[in-house]
């Protein structure tokens, strides 16, 4: 094609010259240089063979050129130097777009400068304002370039434009001939080169769309312009082009497409798709490539430059082969892809706008910043953030009534016809059969694209197998998506259609009612529009329909058939291989003469084109009568030819008829209806925030169609969101006396989301019902009809934050409750809430997120999930796994990295490394140090005692439960202040001058003593360092050393593992005046005093210390003074009770074992020698102490917190009774107040409590002596039965056998759940049945049975009596009453005072109860000689008699004791487990040396352990004596110490505890150089003793012997 | 499994509009790392001093690392605040440092920055004390996109850190 058309292009006709003039008038690109030097080259190239003539052509040519250049600027009258200016239409359109075939924009290439010359001229015109200015100057510059121009042709020769056009001056009709037969045959050279590359591969896209014409600004035109121009040269131009290089001939390349395209633009049109030139293209259906239509979410893209495109798209077109394998550079929407986020692959929603950003208040939270005030750390007001409360609103907007007793027949039906419309409009308004239609033509026209797709996919010669599949599944899926969305199609307007019948329907009836009564009472009206149909339009539709159906149905038939057919050819294939294969051993068999036998494999079955008749069938009923196969009608559809119906219903249209003009029959009636409708009743809604009422609404009436417009919104102010908001719509009947409420339904607001603000929710409809019940009616309401009424309704209103006006929702962020750390803690999941951002790098593989997960979401179908690799596809750091150097379980294993974790933890301390610095290599790691041995006998024992352990868990479990029910009532009653609380009055100030004056005239004493009120208590901060003061005064009744020597006890205290002694005082009734501070610090600094749940322990041992000679003998020289302490008695003392009670003053008494060996024999030995004496024997030791906190703290809030009572129909008793309680109370307390400003009496501080109500399991106070049963609760008979020696009939023994049975149901505390006085009430059931309770529960149930053992005698009574203890504080005793005699049982302990011993530990007591009522002590300072006072309810007690009334019943339950026994095994087991847990734990407190075991003589040791508990109540049992001669006779002589621990059933820890605290494993801990094993044995033996109801006695007997 | 410990100090803070300052700091590390040993955070005293510019906390750090990666280097988190006359505290500014890779003594000045508010906040806190902070201190560590947070340069905060690496090599790190 070596210049073919020059010579014909040199008579360009004017027209063509101006047009292609213009053209070259808008060269101005950044080409330019790289033109210009390619020009240059060429020029130099090119040699000079042209002469004169040429240079005369020439210069005309350039003469003309200029002419016209001049002209045309005249007609684009400043157009601008816009290149594709589209100011003149199409024409100049096509001129931009440079068509090349044009026979004149080649043959009349003008020279380089001219062209700039021009452009330069052009922008000038621009610049300048007038025309004529403009034209002289370019007239001087057309002279200077048409000088420039003949001196470059003179002195280098002519260009190659100006060879080209030397045939200027050739005629007329030559050039219009030569130009028509240029144009036809370029015309067909370039189509067929289209045609043959109709299927444009993608490298021809990719330059397609990089080199794109249809930039808008001037630069990438006019390039266009410039490369077409340029590249035109080279292809039509000669072959010596080539030698300009890979660049060139990529032009042409590019020139050559974009031309072929220009020619055929009306063709093209509708073949390929233009890609708008506008930023944001207007998304039209008929743009093929639109993801975003296509639903597909294209995201945000970044802001790129568009010469940063052009050139990202020049490098990816001329590098296209190194690229070849990323075909998806560029986006089906013709751009290239850029995506959103550079992490994802493709887009995903949502992301953060751009205003989102500027708006600090919209940013996102980590950016957000806020003011903050300097204030002082320890300012009181550091930690009040806030100081507004959170303020929800609630908006209601108006009531209607569905049903009411004033609506008449007209009403209803009416009422019913505004349900169906309310459905109607809902469902026109969504149109889904409108919707449905879209989505069926929008498949199928998706379908019609991937058809073609997949064709030209089929056709091109370099398909891609795997594009191909792609697009085959999409279509099957299409497919399926579209039958379904067929059928969605048909019942929608199926439905459609049934509605709108029976809205006619209720049209009818609310028309007939009207008629037949003659007026209306509503103002309903109707509007029916009809648009008539054509008939024969529709049956063609409906044709249409099917037709398309089945076509599409046959498609999908065909290629399945298709695909069924390529596998069976596969399997035929396989077929006739394996039979040829055959046939051919066989041959050769039968050659060999051998047995063959026929190919028995039966062929393949050929798969049939499924037959698509009956489905037409069916589709055709279906479509066109809404049969289903089954012949039912359940599609019905418009008929055609049937009018379009619009059904509208006008409310307010017409008022309803005036009175006047309604019938006489009638009138009367409903005039009293509508008076009543005005005038009866008042509405209002109350609101209530989780059951409190924040405000009623006004009082509305009725209107005429029944609604209530309320229209308000109501402002509440929360501290703590409520869980529900409720709005109860209450009636109100002005009646002639008084006005008459009721609540006539009630409707729950869903609980708004922390995050919601009121004008984001919708107003949500509300249904409420309210059938008046029988009960009412029975009360005798005064119109039976009207209390039987209905009531149906619904109510509209909405609920949401509040905004302030800085945007700030003033709504909380989400809490919720953690019963670990027992407070509200900030919701973790809270941010699943907030829409998900992206830039927060969550974790993909979250379901949580897998909506944004593109993959994940399209993933529906199993097998194209399977292809996309969801789990290596999202992580959060990629590669992040293969840079490690190990996995994560080696780091947490590595036993080096733990040792060194657990001794930064204190965990592994040096006594376990023995000193040992860390080694450097895990190898060299101690197996043993990191392990956890302390664990193990506990788990054991968890494992093995299921049963028992379910019954605590259960019991903490509900103690869980209860906590929460009772801290939701505190929260909730937080809202309630009392009027006390709110101001506090002071009392006015009197200054009495009389003492005044006396202190001027009394005599001055200075040493008198002066009563100092204890100190203001300090507040608990965690940084207090606090000691626990602990005054040991005196003890009594220690047991005597069975060798006469002198007791030489002492007395350690034990608090968190810290110790301290006294010093040793002597005798059996030592005298100490000793004083211990024990410092002591909460484990954690948010930990509050109340919540220490650890134990002073308080023991004595005799100090035994001795001297030993060692090595050598020399004893004044090297002896060694070995310090032995030998346990005597001990007591725990609960944390809470020093706290809560400030301090605990008074006798203790202390626990001793049953015997102590060596100890106290001649006692015993007395005791049973006189019988008398067997009660002294019986006194345990006791200690004269005084326990207090130092500095003294202040006690903690108490939750002064009333409940609600149990007893609902007697509030007003309950109310009075708290009353007259209360009162009472401040009698005390002045009373008390006066004793205590008295010096002489000196009374004593103490808790004055007096109860008549306690809380009971289900959080509600009940009457205390619902708790006692009248004539007691029978204890289970086999506690009496003695085996052999038959039942126990003595009733002071059978007491002492029931005190012990109940003192040894385990004790679990509930006062640290609950600080202050807030305890809980089992029953006795379930205290038996949890197996654990505190001291109230024990006192009740041995109170109880008690009752029952004594109901025979007359005169003896038993009470249940609330006071004071030591140590325990406030508690609950049994005391019994028998004439004069009057004894306390401790039932916890199990032990009996008598009252007034200096032994009870009960010291005041605030009331009495039993199953008839409450005696409260008026005078508690009298302690315990207040039971002296007669209990007459006047002077002394106030008695509170038990109402005679149902809801008083007893609320105890009878205890079935059969159910549920532990087994004889699990007994065994347990007693295994405590010895081994036990041993070890002796074992490894002596870890220094070496522990023996005597084993010996253990079956002795069990039996007289059997015998002390079967015989508890009588220690001179001869059982007892058998047992212990036994014992004694075995271990006697080489004992040194020795005794039974019993206890009941607790966890392991803390029988460990008190074992630990025998200090037993201190013994023998001396060893010197000779003897490496200490002369010590130890033998633990434990024995389980089984009551029923599985309360257990635990025995440990431990002894230390010589060995 | 190689191991880091970081032991150092944090010597003093400089060139602060104010002189009397104190620190609170916290180690961040990623989550390839446990932390062994060391407290990850802390605050130092407050340092008034009664001559020259710098305020000297000499705050000590000592802390042991075992990782499994070097995903998450341990950085250094600073929020650098100014007790003043009414002894209220106030925020002078925020800044990170990453701990170095190369064993050996470092010395490292931490630049800080400070948020700075509206014209109003400003105002207010020339006068009555206070200042803008950030809601989430994790910007100042954290790859979030900051580019709208107006701020104003701090001082510095200087560090002395010695590195000790151990096992790296085992790994085909060299250090």
């Amino acid at each position: 094609m070596s210049e073919p058309a020059a010579p014909d292009s040199a008579g360009a006709s004017a027209e063509d010259l101006h047009e292609s003039e213009r053209l070259r008038s808008a060269v101005k690109t950044k080409h330019d240089t790289k033109k210009k030097r390619l020009r240059k080259r060429l020029q130099e190239t090119l040699p000079a063979t042209e002469g004169d003539a040429d240079m005369q052509a020439a210069q005309a040519r350039v003469s003309q050129r200029l002419r016209l250049s001049q002209t045309d600027v005249r007609d684009d009258g400043g157009d601008g130097a816009g290149a594709g200016a589209n100011a003149d239409g199409e024409t100049v359109a096509d001129s931009a777009t440079a068509p090349p075939t044009e026979a004149d924009s080649k043959s009349t290439k003008p020279p380089k400068q001219k062209s700039k010359m021009t452009a330069k001229a052009m922008r000038r015109q621009k610049l300048e304002e007038e025309q004529r200015q403009a034209e002289e100057r370019r007239r001087l510059e057309a002279e200077e370039a048409a000088v420039s121009a003949a001196a470059t042709v003179g002195g280098g020769g002519l260009s190659r434009e100006d060879r080209l056009t030397r045939f200027d001056t050739a005629t007329v009709q030559e050039l219009r001939q030569s130009k028509a037969d240029r144009t036809v045959k370029l015309a067909k050279l370039s189509w067929d080169a289209l045609r043959e590359k109709k299927e444009l591969t993608e490298e021809e896209q990719v330059g397609f769309f990089a080199n794109a014409v249809w930039e808008e600004d001037e630069d990438s035109a006019a390039a266009a312009a410039a490369a077409d121009s340029g590249g035109t040269d080279r292809v039509d131009g000669d072959t010596g082009a080539a030698e300009d290089g890979d660049i060139l001939v990529f032009e042409t390349e590019k020139v050559y497409l974009h031309r072929a395209i220009v020619q055929e633009e009306a063709d093209e049109s509708q073949l390929y798709f233009y890609p708008s030139t506008d930023a944001q293209p207007p998304v039209t259906l008929d743009s093929p490539c639109d993801p975003a239509a296509e639903g597909l979410y294209v995201g945000r893209r970044p802001r790129v430059g568009e010469g940063n495109i052009l050139r990202l798209q020049n490098i990816l077109t001329i590098k296209a082969d190194l690229y070849e394998e990323k075909k998806d550079w560029i986006g089906e929407d013709g751009q290239l892809r850029i995506l959103p986020d550079p992490l994802r692959d493709v887009p995903m929603r949502p992301l953060i706008f751009e205003e989102e950003l500027e708006d600090p208040t919209q940013q996102p939270p980590e950016l957000q910043r806020e003011y903050r005030s300097a204030r002082r750390w320890d300012s009181p007001f550091a930690n009040l953030e806030r100081e507004t409360p959170w303020q929800l609103e609630v908006d209601i907007g108006s009531v209607q009534f569905l049903a009411h007793p004033l609506f008449t027949l007209e009403h209803s039906a009416v009422s019913r016809l505004r349900q169906l419309y309310a459905v109607y409009a809902k469902f026109e308004k969504l149109n889904f059969p409108a919707y449905f239609r879209d989505r069926v033509a929008a498949i199928r026209r998706e379908l019609g694209k991937l058809d073609q797709e997949v064709a030209r996919q089929e056709r091109s010669q370099q398909r891609n197998q795997r594009v191909l599949a792609d697009c085959r599944a999409r279509i099957d899926v299409f497919r399926s998506e579209l039958e379904t969305t067929r059928q969605s199609r048909l019942r929608a307007e199926a439905e459609h259609y049934s509605r709108l019948i029976e809205l006619i329907e209720a049209w009818r009836e609310v028309r007939t009612i009207r008629q037949e009564a003659g007026f209306s009472v509503t103002d309903i009206r109707c509007d029916i529009e009809e648009t008539v149909q054509s008939k024969s339009q529709d049956e063609q539709d409906r044709r249409a329909e099917v037709a398309e159906w089945l076509e599409e149905r046959r498609a999908a038939a065909q290629t399945r058939y298709e695909r069924q057919m390529e596998a069976y050819a596969v399997e035929r294939r396989d077929f006739e291989t394996r039979r040829e294969e055959y046939e051919r051993v066989r041959l050769r068999m039968e050659q060999s003469g051998l047995e063959t036998a026929d190919f028995e494999e039966q062929p393949p079955v050929e798969p049939q084109m499924e037959s698509l008749e009956e489905f037409g069938q069916q589709l055709d009923r279906l479509v066109r009568l809404g049969e289903d196969e089954h012949g039912q009608v359940t599609c019905l559809r418009r008929q055609p030819g049937e009018p379009l119906v619009r059904f509208r219903l006008l409310e307010n249209s017409n008022v309803p008829t005036p009175l006047d003009q309604i019938p006489a029959p009638h009138r009367q009636a409903e005039e009293l209806r509508r008076n009543k409708m005005e005038s009866l009743f008042t509405y209002c809604l109350r609101i209530y925030a989780d059951d409190k009422l924040v405000g009623p609404t006004d009082f509305v009436t009725l209107s005429s169609n029944f609604m209530l417009h309320f229209n308000r919104v109501s402002l509440v102010e929360v501290v703590q969101p409520p869980t529900k908001i409720r709005l109860d719509l209450v009636q109100c009947q002005r009646g002639r006396i008084s006005t008459q409420t009721k609540v006539i339904g009630h409707v729950t607001l869903p609980k708004p989301d922390s995050q919601t603000t009121r004008v984001q929710v919708n107003m949500s409809e509300l249904r409420f019902t309210y059938k008046s019940d029988d009960r009412a009616t029975a009360a005798g309401d005064a119109n039976p009809a009207e209390a039987a009424a209905v009531f149906e309704g619904v109510v509209r209103a909405r609920c949401g934050w509040r905004c302030d006006s800085d945007g700030n929702i003033l709504a909380p962020a989400l809490k919720v409750y953690d019963p670990q750390l027992e407070m509200y803690i900030e919701n973790p999941d809270a941010s699943r809430d907030k829409p998900v951002r992206l830039t927060e790098l969550k974790d993909p593989n979250d379901p949580w997120y897998v909506r944004l997960n593109y993959h994940g979401y399209l993933g529906e179908d199993a097998d194209a999930a399977a292809k996309v690799d969801l789990a290596g596809y999202c992580r959060f750091n990629f590669f992040e796994e293969e840079f490690d150097f190990c996995g994560r379980e080696d780091l947490e294993a590595d036993s080096r990295f733990k040792a060194i974790v657990m001794r930064d933890r204190a965990q592994l301390t040096t006594e376990v490394t023995k000193g040992a610095p860390m080694p450097p290599y895990a190898s060299m790691i101690n197996r043993k140090w990191v392990e956890d041995p302390k664990r193990e006998p506990d788990s054991v024992v968890k494992a093995r005692v299921s049963k028992l352990e379910k019954m605590r868990l259960n019991y903490e479990r509900k103690m869980a439960h209860v906590r929460e029910q009772v801290l939701d009532a505190f929260n909730l009653a937080k809202n309630y202040r009392s009027y006390d609380e709110v101001i506090k009055e002071a009392s006015a100030v009197f200054v009495n001058i009389f003492t005044l004056i006396r202190s001027l005239f009394s005599r001055k004493r200075p040493l008198k003593p002066i009563r100092e009120v204890s100190s203001s208590p300090t507040p608990f901060t965690p940084v207090t360092q606090l000691n626990l003061s602990i005054n040991i005064q005196n003890g009594a009744d220690f047991p005597q050393p069975n060798d006469k020597s002198v007791l030489k006890p002492f007395v350690e205290a034990t608090f968190q593992g810290n110790s301290l002694r006294t010093a040793t005082a002597r005798g059996t009734n030592p005298d100490w005046s000793a004083s211990i501070e024990l410092p002591f610090r909460p484990t954690s600094a948010g930990q509050k005093p109340e919540t220490i749940s650890d134990e002073l322990v308080l023991t004595v041992f005799n100090d035994m210390s001795y001297t030993q000679t060692a090595e050598g003998g020399q004893q004044d020289l090297s002896s060694v003074i070995v310090r032995e302490k030998h346990f005597l008695a001990s007591i725990a003392i609960p944390f809470s009770a020093i706290y809560i009670n400030e301090k605990v003053k008074g006798r203790l008494q202390l626990r001793m074992p049953e015997f102590l060996m060596g100890y106290g024999a001649s006692a015993s030995e007395a005791a049973s020698a006189d019988g008398q004496q067997s009660k002294k024997r019986r006194h345990s030791p006791a200690l004269k102490v005084f326990i207090s906190l130092q500095p003294h703290l202040a006690r903690p809030t108490l939750l002064q917190q009333t409940f609600d009572t149990a007893h609902d129909s007697a509030r007003q008793w309950v109310h009075n009774t708290k009353q007259s309680i209360a009162i009472l109370n401040e009698q005390v307390k002045k009373t008390r107040l006066e004793l205590q400003s008295d010096p002489n009496k000196a009374a004593d501080e103490f808790l004055y409590n007096p109860r008549a109500f306690v809380v009971s399991m289900e959080v509600k106070e009940v009457f205390v002596s619902c708790y006692m049963v009248k004539g007691g609760m029978p204890p289970p008979p086999e506690l009496f039965q003695r085996g052999s020696q038959g039942e126990v009939t003595d009733l002071e023994l059978k007491k002492a056998i029931v005190a012990r049975y109940v003192s040894l149901v385990p004790f679990v505390s509930d006062a640290s759940a609950f600080p202050g006085l807030v305890d809980i009430w089992n029953t006795c059931e379930e205290f038996l049945d949890y197996q654990a309770g505190d001291e109230e529960e024990h006192a009740v149930l041995l109170a109880n049975y008690l009752t029952h053992l004594t109901s025979g005698g007359a005169d003896t009574q038993i009470y249940l009596a609330l006071g004071n203890a030591v140590p325990e504080g406030a508690t609950a005793y049994v005391i019994e009453m028998t004439g004069n005699e009057k004894f306390v049982w401790n039932a916890s302990t199990g032990f009996r005072y008598k009252a007034q011993s200096d032994r009870s530990t009960l010291v005041s007591i605030d009331c009495l109860i039993n199953s008839d009522g409450v005696y409260i002590n008026r005078k508690p300072y009298e302690e315990a000689r207040a039971l002296n006072n007669p209990l007459d309810g006047k002077t002394h007690w106030l008695h509170i008699p038990k109402p005679e009334s149902a809801t008083f019943d007893c609320i105890q339950q009878p205890i079935d004791y059969g159910t549920d026994a532990v087994l004889a095994s699990e007994i065994g087991n347990i007693e295994y487990d405590i010895e081994l847990a036990v041993r070890k734990e002796i074992e490894s407190l002596r870890a220094r040396v070496p522990t023996l075991w005597y084993n010996g003589g253990a079956k002795d040791v069990r039996e007289l352990l059997k015998a002390l508990e079967t015989y508890h109540y009588d220690p001179n049992n001869q059982a007892i004596a058998t047992a212990k001669e036994a014992h004694n006779r075995m271990f006697g002589s080489k004992v040194i110490v020795g005794y039974p621990l019993q206890m009941s059933y607790k966890s392991t820890k803390e029988i460990l505890n008190d074992v630990r605290n025998t200090k037993l494993h201190e013994i023998g801990m001396y060893v010197d150089s000779k003897n490496t094993v200490p002369k010590v044995q130890f033998s633990c033996v434990v024995y389980v003793h089984q009551y029923p109801k599985n309360v257990l006695s635990i025995w440990i007997n431990l002894m230390a012997l010589k060995k | 499994m190689a191991e880091v410990h970081v032991i150092g100090q944090i010597v003093g803070a400089s060139e602060f509009p104010e002189n009397d300052l104190f620190c609170k700091w916290e180690a961040h590390f990623g989550p390839a790392w446990k932390r062994l040993q060391g407290e990850v955070s802390g605050q130092t005293q407050v340092d008034c001093p009664a001559s020259g510019e710098m305020a000297y906390f000499a705050h000590p750090i000592d802390l042991h690392f075992a990782t499994r990666g070097l995903q998450g280097w341990p950085k250094l988190h600073f929020e650098v605040f100014h007790y003043d006359w009414a002894g209220r505290s106030s925020l002078v500014g925020y800044g990170f440092a990453h701990v170095p890779s190369q064993p050996g003594l470092h010395k490292i000045d931490c630049v800080t920055w400070r948020p700075t508010g509206s014209f109003m906040d400003e105002v207010s806190s020339k006068f009555v004390g206070g200042g803008i902070q950030l809601k989430r201190p994790d910007l100042v560590y954290e790859l979030h996109d900051r580019r709208n947070v107006h701020s104003t340069a701090g001082g510095k905060v200087h560090l002395e850190l010695s590195v000790i690496l151990r096992n790296f090599d085992k790994f085909g790190v060299e250090c």
